[in-house]
């Protein structure tokens, strides 16, 4: 971010001579910090690099081991090479292979091995005099895998688009006819195909006739084959060539009857699909080739790399061809989706400028470390030196308590030789009252801690009680769920107009922020980019379809009423009804259902939130999400990012990591502090903000610290403390309140207490919708830098830091030292310090001088930022 | 805090109810805002400071008993400049005359425990009223010197009750005190939010333990607490809205702790006063836990004599007998009891359920409940009932989440039936006591939940009420289930206590009202001058007769004359919000209204001070009489204002 400062001419003659010269200082000093800080980010430290071309060192095949079973049972094998530079390339295209006993096992044209009776034999790779090889076994041969709808028909669909939410697998379809999105409903699709239909949104009844799209008796005149082989028109051209294997596919299917299941033999299901690799480092304009098994239910494997469909998440990173040939194409990191029948897989790329052959020993303070530390290593990125102690101090006070380090403690902390001292000073900070300020206000942003002024505080309250206990979070969470009564947790029920929300709308939300997924879609559909069905949507709306409340004088009570609550009488309504749990497009009542289609049993349905909050925080979503949004805290990025859009096309960018994180703060009993604390101890957390020549690209991979904007109420609260000068909150309107002086920012318990231009245009959320800070600066923030009382009243105000320094003689030496370590939680370097002095010295007005230097401290990027 | 002596800067709540005298809107009606301190203790005399509007002809102080006298000493004037708010929205500054009175104030050392009305009597009438606690524990002041901050806190022992004021907006006040480990105590904070409906602003405590933190040494760490706030029941119609923090903690070590007393929007001004009582909870004499709310008289004075629908009047073994005082009895034939008449279409069963026959009557011929029955768990389920006769109080708590208590009780054909719940310890939103009616279906009849359209636009909103009647269209048996509304909520305080009986139609609330509903509890008349009276009354349980007015005790030259009007407030009939009301007839009586004119003739002598007139109702049916019932209680007086000759004159 560069310091928006508008030391125009054009400034200079229109804010007149005192004015404007008083500006040209400030520009002046800005300059000077901004050169400082320049000079900081110039890292020099250096990778070494090998000019000589590597060499093959040996070669593997991956899997070295497979077990085949089934006729016709296929695997994918790649030669993978180590070569001198540290790198392991792909090489199996370049590869001499053969099957060591061909009646056993034969090879196929794309280096897939095929089971052809039941015996054990070998693989052999052969590359540049090395040589390699991997163990057969296929058991099972008479046993042909039987035909399935869902998989084969399903997976030419998928593979050949016709299914993507872009053509026939979005909401409404396409042309009439519509699939679901990647075939994860093959008896929808099924009916759709022999049936034909017609898609309402609202309704699961086509209003017009049905068209088949098959033809039993000429099943070349299909519809399903005459359209994608463009014998008639047909808007996604042509998908599927006369011919083709996948052409013949489906015609053999309509030939023989268009059963969904083949010879009678169900239950057949595809497991999983797995891709090698699931994460590797190539070059740039190397290449890489993917092999993709699907795992079926009866043990069967068979390599479908040629069967799905790939995309690219970054195409200017890699490139992806039909066969999976991934290809670097600039440096940087990319997942590639590999889409079949009903499921998905990634696979994540490196790809890199020049590898690293000695790679520095970096140490490691627990897994984190170890995750982050091993993929780096992995893709050739060196992280940066541990953060220097200023940088630390300032860092960790900002992020664990939303708090500036007085300038005593920095002296302190920089001058201890201790070395444990940092692991100290998290103890000292997790036990702070001032922990408890910042993470009350942090968690008012996630459970929306607005609404009637009368109730918000006792909901603030409950945050607060449990943030100051060291509640676990699973518990704070059933107790939001599930809550009922006149308590604190089940103001979340009222924050909208006093009334229980839309059942739509408390799903959507608290999914989201619960379980970090985003299934507002399939509110009215499914969903078109990710898993979510409209049936799971609404069966756990049918977990809160009861939430009702009463009002007694002015005060409310939460509970559960059979009935659920009552439908506005406003819409339609003269009488009394009652809001229903109803399916959009079915019209049937959904009964509470979990995601995975479980439907929780009558006998347990005494009390629906409560079995709904008990199943949410024991999925395994719940503390992923959670440790994703901590992480995005700490980090300025989440391991998926955003933090709350966890989605098939939106991978994490560490799954490892965030399964231990996930898997850690599970078995710590969902400890708040202790997910902290685990993340503030590691290296990664305290690695340095400056980059070094080989990790200044990476935004991705925690090789440096990066700067992260301070939240609206945390930079006004660090403003009020460097100026010594707290805000007035004053409010407006009949409650006519005024904020006790001395108030925090974070410190308001809720939005609309009291009124900041400051917070405005800050951009402090309304906490209307679930909260999402962006941090980004618009041009509103630049001007009220200028111009506004917060930032230039606080100056010289009476009382303030510079009218004590003032008053208490301070030399200008001290002063400055005394700003930067206010502000900065470090001392100035000896450029700046002489820098700024003898700027000073050279003002008519000492007071100015400072309150100009002060000023331009403030509004520099190093204060805005936590770095 | 000192009161400040420059001008304030309050917000004057235009749509406040300053009082409910039928004079109120009239200029030179004295207005009080606030007092200070809020109370006492018995056989103390101290100095009271009361603040309010048109307060320079004061003369006299009027309380609700003898125990309390008070003396003027000092009549202060001051003009300040205040907010105010306009109909947009907006605020604007003005300035306006208040004035400050000093009283000399005796409370007797037989003073009851409690909160007392205290009036200011002037030549331009009766104050609007405001409350005067007395309390047993000692009473101290607020320090004359700033406790604004933690460092600054006033040291405090207890058992204690800290009288203070929050003269500024965003005011806090700290007070420190020494506790053993372990120790227990009990807090609590109340305002003169519950004695003035001017003063807004809902009060907050705080404790914290100066522990320090690492960023500042003399920081004060906040201990949080699961404390009671909630709403306080009140005299005034918005004290509902007002909040009352109460606790009790442990202390788990020894030393010196904080008390902070604010609001929760940091308000505060010159009417904004408090009382923090401090006491070990063993050594609780008055509070909470002694009366329901601060709020509540403790000398009994009610303007309003009447109430059967609030969950905290008592259900004992005499309601009925108050129930069968307010209705029209004749003797059954053939036996010695008594029928209530004056239902429309009274079926025999009704007359026959109706007669105590099928009650215990004592030697007196009373109408005594038997004693209640207690439920004894488990009773969760129609199998484990208990059986009930009618009429018949139960008695229970709501003691783990999810408990339902059920009765069982059998009624006769299109028996007219009235449940009526009370909750003794803990009040609606606390415990929410659900009743529910069900037949030997389980299909629920009725329960004490009313609908109807409002809050925000065309919501359906809901209540719970403190009474229902049903009628019963088959004979048969029924069960009464009673729990809390929510799932989770139980506590043995959870305590209810419920009636079930044959409905009585008798005399509901009867009582003067204005506005939209305010009781009128006081007049001021000037000589010569009529004043129109409208009387609202609440026939119950079908009560269809007449209902005949007196009004009782009138002073010299005062005459209370029946009137027929043509206009009439609408909102003095309105029960409820209308639209959408379900089953309405089972939660509120109708509403009548009549009309009453006061003529005050040219030579009626004024009143120094104020008489207190009655109004008595008589029910009437068929032609008999019933007895009269003092249903309300009204200070009137008599007033000569001075004209400005006649003040000059006294001036100088």
């Amino acid at each position: 971010m560069k310091l928006s400062y508008p030391a125009d001419r054009e400034l200079l003659l229109r804010t007149g001579p005192k004015r404007a010269s008083r500006h040209l200082v400030k520009g002046v000093v800005v300059t000077v910090l901004i050169l400082s800080l320049s000079h900081r980010d110039a890292g020099s430290e250096g990778v070494r690099s090998n000019s000589g071309e590597p060499e093959l060192v040996s070669i593997r095949l991956e899997p070295e081991a497979v077990e085949l079973q089934g006729s016709g049972a296929t695997r994918r094998f790649l030669v993978l090479g180590e070569f001198s530079d540290g790198l392991q390339r792909e090489v199996t295209s370049a590869s001499r292979l053969r099957i060591a006993d061909p009646s056993i096992a034969r090879l196929g044209a794309l280096g897939h091995v095929v089971s052809v009776s039941s015996g054990r034999t070998e693989l052999r790779a052969e590359l540049g005099g090395k040589g390699a090889q991997a163990e057969i076994l296929t058991l099972g041969t008479e046993r042909r895998r039987p035909f399935s709808f869902s998989w084969d028909i399903g997976g030419i669909l998928t593979k050949r688009g016709c299914n993507s939410s872009s053509c026939h697998g979005g909401v409404k379809g396409r042309g009439g006819f519509r699939l679901s999105s990647d075939a994860t409903d093959p008896a929808e699709d099924y009916q759709w195909i022999v049936r034909g239909g017609g898609y309402q949104v609202l309704t699961a009844e086509p209003l017009g006739p049905r068209n088949s799209r098959i033809d039993l008796d000429r099943p070349e005149e299909s519809l399903l084959l005459r359209k994608p082989s463009f014998r008639v028109a047909h808007g996604g051209g042509e998908r599927l060539g006369v011919g083709t294997a996948d052409y013949e596919a489906v015609l053999n299917w309509v030939s023989r009857g268009a059963g969904f299941e083949g010879n009678g033999e169900e239950g057949l299901k595809v497991e999983r699909v797995e891709v090698f690799p699931s994460e590797v480092v190539i070059e740039e304009k190397g290449k890489h080739q993917l092999a993709v098994t699907a795992y079926f239910s009866d043990g069967r494997q068979e390599d479908i790399t040629g069967q799905v469909r790939y995309e690219s998440l970054n195409e200017e990173v890699v490139r992806v061809g039909e066969e999976g040939l991934v290809e670097g194409v600039g440096k940087g990191e990319a997942a590639v989706m590999i889409r079949t029948a009903g499921r998905a897989a990634e696979a994540r790329f490196g790809v890199i400028g020049e590898a690293i052959q000695e790679y520095p020993e970096v140490p490691r303070q627990n897994f984190i470390d170890e995750e982050v530390f091993g993929k780096l290593r992995r893709f050739h990125l060196i992280p940066s030196e541990l953060s220097e102690d200023g940088e630390f101090i300032r860092r960790v006070c900002l992020d664990l308590t939303g708090t500036l380090p007085p300038p005593e403690r920095v002296r302190e902390f920089l001058g201890s030789r201790e070395e444990d001292k940092r692991e100290k000073l998290i103890g000292a900070l997790l036990e702070s009252p001032e922990y408890v300020d910042y993470w009350t206000f942090r968690f008012a942003d996630l459970f929306r801690v607005k609404g009637h002024y009368r109730w918000v505080h006792v909901y603030w309250e409950w945050v607060r009680r449990s943030l100051a206990g060291n509640k676990s979070y699973d518990q704070m969470v059933r107790e939001s769920i599930a809550a009922q009564g006149y308590d604190g947790p089940s103001r979340i029920y009222l924050i909208d107009n006093n009334k229980p929300p839309a059942l739509e709308r408390v799903v959507a939300e608290q999914f989201r922020v619960f379980m970090g997924r985003r299934m507002d879609c399939a509110q009215c559909h499914n969903h078109p980019y990710d898993r979510w069905k409209q049936d799971q949507f609404w069966g756990l709306a049918a977990f809160y379809r009861r939430v009702t409340n009463t009002e007694w004088a002015f005060d409310n009570v939460v509970f559960d009423d059979p009935d659920g609550h009552e439908v506005n009488f406003g819409e339609g309504k003269s009488t009394l009804s009652f809001r229903e749990n109803r399916h959009p497009r079915t019209k049937q009542l959904v009964p509470p259902t979990f995601l995975d289609g479980r439907v929780l049993p009558g006998r347990d349905r005494r009390d629906l939130r409560r079995e709904l909050a008990a199943w949410m925080t024991t999925h395994p979503y719940f503390a992923q999400a959670m440790v994703n949004r901590m992480w995005g805290h700490f980090f300025g990025r989440g391991i998926v990012d955003p933090v709350d859009d966890f989605r098939l096309g939106n991978p994490p960018t560490h799954p490892s990591l965030l399964n231990r994180l996930a898997v850690d703060f599970q078995e710590h009993g969902y400890d708040l502090k202790h997910l902290m604390r685990r993340i503030v101890s590691s290296r990664t957390y305290q690695l340095g903000s400056r980059p070094n020549a080989n990790n200044g690209g990476d935004r991705l991979n925690y090789s440096h610290a990066n700067p992260r904007p301070l939240e609206a109420e945390v930079l006004l609260d660090a403003i009020s403390t460097v100026t010594g000068v707290p805000e007035l909150y004053k409010a407006e309107g009949m409650l006519s309140g005024t904020a006790p002086p001395g108030t925090r920012a974070i410190n308001l318990k809720y939005p609309a207490s009291y009124a900041n231009r400051f917070l405005e245009v800050f951009e402090r959320p309304k906490r209307d919708v679930v909260v999402a800070r962006n941090g980004k600066v618009n041009l509103m923030q630049a001007l009220h830098m200028t111009v506004s009382p917060t930032y230039n009243e606080k100056l010289g105000k009476k009382g303030g830091r510079i009218d004590r320094l003032l008053h208490r003689g301070a030399s200008s030496r001290e002063i400055v030292e005394e700003f930067y370590l206010a502000a900065f939680s470090r001392f100035p370097n000896e450029e700046e310090q002489a820098g700024l002095e003898s700027l000073i010295q050279k003002q008519s007005s000492r007071r100015e001088a400072l309150e100009d230097l002060l000023w331009a401290v403030i509004c520099s990027r190093e204060f805005a930022s936590n770095h | 805090m000192r009161l400040p002596v420059r001008a304030f800067s309050v917000v004057f709540l235009c749509l406040a109810a300053l009082g409910s005298s039928v004079f109120a809107e009239e200029k030179g009606e004295p207005q009080v805002s606030s007092l200070f301190p809020l109370g006492g203790q018995p056989g103390t005399s101290f100095e009271v400071r009361i603040r309010g509007e048109n307060l320079d002809g004061v003369y006299g102080v009027w309380f609700d008993c003898a125990a309390l006298q008070a003396e003027v000493r000092k009549i202060e004037k001051t003009v300040e400049e205040v907010d105010v708010v306009q109909q947009a929205g907006t605020t604007a500054k003005d300035t306006k005359e208040f004035y400050h009175v000093v009283l000399k104030l005796q409370v007797d050392d037989k003073a009851a425990v409690g909160a007392h009305t205290l009036r200011l009597v002037s030549r331009q009438g009766l104050s609007n009223p405001l409350s005067l606690l007395v309390d047993p524990e000692p009473q101290i002041h607020e320090s004359e010197q700033s406790i604004n901050s933690p460092s600054s806190a006033q040291h405090i022992e207890f058992p204690v009750v800290v009288n203070g004021r929050l003269g500024h907006p965003g005011e806090q006040d700290y007070y420190a005190f020494e506790v053993g480990e372990g120790e227990h105590l009990h807090f609590e904070v109340i305002t003169s939010t519950f004695t003035t409906a001017t003063v807004a602003g809902d009060p907050q405590l705080i404790l914290y333990e100066p522990t320090g933190s690492w960023f500042d040494p003399q920081r004060i760490k906040r201990l949080e607490v699961r404390d009671e706030t909630g709403p306080g029941p009140g005299t005034h119609r918005w004290a509902t809205s007002h909040f009352l923090p109460r606790l009790i903690r442990r202390f788990d070590r020894k030393g010196r702790y904080l008390a902070e007393v604010g609001t929760l929007e940091g308000q505060g001004g010159p009417d904004y006063s408090y009382q923090l009582r401090v006491v070990p909870p063993q050594e609780r004499k008055s509070g909470v836990n002694r009366r329901r709310s601060p709020s509540e008289p403790a000398h009994g004075y009610s303007p309003v004599v009447w109430r059967e629908r609030e969950f905290s009047r008592r259900i004992d073994r005499d309601h009925l007998n108050r129930l069968w005082s307010r209705a029209i009895t004749v003797p059954e034939p053939g036996e010695e009891g008594q029928t209530a008449v004056g239902a429309k279409d009274s079926s025999p069963s009704e007359k026959a359920d109706r007669s105590p026959s099928a009650q215990e009557t004592d030697g007196s011929g009373t109408h005594r409940l038997p004693i209640p029955i207690r439920e004894e768990e488990p009773n969760d389920w129609v199998t484990q009932a208990a059986e009930m006769s009618i009429p018949m109080t139960v008695e229970g708590a709501i003691q783990y989440p999810g408990d339902v208590d059920v009765f069982r009780f059998n009624v006769a054909l299109d028996q007219a039936v009235a449940f009526e719940i009370e909750t003794p310890e803990t009040l609606p939103p606390f415990f929410s006591p659900h009743l529910i009616v069900v037949d030997s279906t389980g299909t629920e009849l009725a329960s004490n939940i009313y609908r109807e359209v409002g809050g925000v636009g065309d919501d359906w909103i809901k209540s719970i009420k403190a009474k229902t009647v049903y009628t019963f269209e088959r004979a048969g048996e029924y069960f009464l289930q009673i729990r809390d509304l929510t799932t989770r909520r139980a506590a043995p305080h959870f305590r209810y206590r419920v009636l079930v009986r044959p409905q009585v139609p008798h005399l509901g609330e009867v009582a003067v009202k204005m506005g939209r509903g305010e009781v009128v509890d006081h007049i001021n008349l000037r000589s010569g001058e009529t004043r129109k009276l409208s009387v609202v009354t609440e026939p119950e349980e079908g009560f269809d007769g007449e209902i005949a007015l007196t009004l009782e005790n009138l002073p010299t030259g005062v005459q209370a004359l029946a009137a027929a009007t043509t206009t009439v407030n609408p909102r003095l009939l309105e029960t409820g919000n209308g639209r959408g009301a379900m089953h309405k007839e089972r939660f509120f009586p109708p509403r009548h209204l009549a009309t009453i004119v006061l003529v005050a003739g040219r030579d009626a002598p004024a009143t120094p001070m104020p008489q207190r007139i009655q109004l008595t109702a008589r029910p009437i049916v068929d032609g008999k009489i019933g007895k009269a019932l003092a249903v309300q209680e009204i200070l009137l007086m008599i007033c000569r204002p001075e004209t400005e000759q006649a003040r000059m004159a006294a001036r100088n």
